[in-house]
């Protein structure tokens, strides 16, 4: 079944047990993976995919359809996680926005040049390394890096699930990568 | 060695050159903020960042850095669930279930 058919939409608002059985069904897994990989432990995954399902249900009745079931799930998942996230308060920003301007000089040069990444550790290595500090940027950056850079999540689907253009998602990555890389340069030289 | 002598030239040159001469040439902002959203370079309308690639080792740099992010990235993808959670996941569904025939 095609489940972003506008008949499957239709059973969905009629609250129709079995339409819900067979979504749960797909995308149960998916969502706790999803949730696992935004760092989460286990019993907070339950949560979010819990709250999820709940915000799913109460909510199908205004879905548009403007977008696919899939995307307007996890677009609810990564909400729910956005929110444990502001309430757990976790990340400590080492590097503000407005500081990554500061990497270039007036005429766009780079004021501290990046080095080259001969001496980084293996990529296992780097790997946990920016998982590690993924916690440290702030939630939209660390989404839409997540999202784009490890999920491969394709660009159209990213903007809807956080609700930006290209432009914007261009932004968040490119802040993303840098305060990651500036991060990682500090580390790895000590 | 070579090269690394003749980007410190290349560089050292157009740092003097009037700002009429680089207007079309991309900064290293700009080079910066481009690599961050595109992996493939290979396509003509990257020339001009080619170029400046070339002759610009922070941008070398900063390019070899971000494949080197991509490349440990790639493998935080995969996630395998133990059966453990597997079966947490199942039972959460069951429950699920049940709520919805409520």
């Amino acid at each position: 079944m095609n489940l972003s058919s506008k008949e499957f939409i239709t059973q969905l608002q009629a609250r129709n047990h079995e339409a819900f059985g067979i979504l749960i069904n797909e995308y149960q897994v998916p969502l706790y993976k999803a949730a696992l990989k935004m760092k989460l432990d286990f019993d907070q995954a339950e949560e979010v995919v819990q709250q999820t399902w709940t915000t799913f249900f109460e909510s199908v009745e205004n879905f548009e359809g403007r977008s696919h079931i899939r995307t307007y799930l996890f677009g609810i998942l990564y909400n729910k996680i956005k929110e444990l996230w502001r309430s757990n308060k976790k990340y400590t920003t080492e590097f503000e926005d407005g500081q990554l301007e500061e990497l270039f000089s007036e005429d766009g040069h780079y004021n501290l040049s990046p080095k080259s990444p001969e001496q980084w550790l293996n990529s296992k290595q780097i790997g946990s390394l920016i998982s590690e500090l993924l916690e440290t940027l702030p939630e939209n950056q660390r989404l839409a890096f997540v999202l784009k850079e490890i999920n491969g999540e394709p660009t159209e689907e990213i903007c809807k699930i956080l609700g930006v253009s290209i432009t914007n998602l261009g932004v968040l990555i490119y802040r993303a990568k840098n305060k990651l890389r500036l991060q990682l340069e500090k580390r790895l030289e000590n | 060695m070579l090269l690394k002598l003749f980007r410190i030239i290349i560089h050292f040159f157009s740092s003097l050159m009037p700002k009429a001469l680089t207007k079309n040439m991309l900064t290293c902002q700009e080079v910066a903020f481009i690599l961050a959203n595109t992996e493939n370079i290979e396509g003509a309308e990257f020339k001009k960042l080619r170029m400046h690639l070339f002759l610009c080792e922070p941008c070398a740099n900063y390019r070899k850095q971000l494949l080197a992010m991509n490349k440990a990235t790639q493998d935080l993808g995969s996630l395998e669930l133990s059966t453990d959670q597997l079966e947490k996941i199942k039972v959460h569904q069951e429950k699920l279930f049940k709520n919805l025939k409520k």
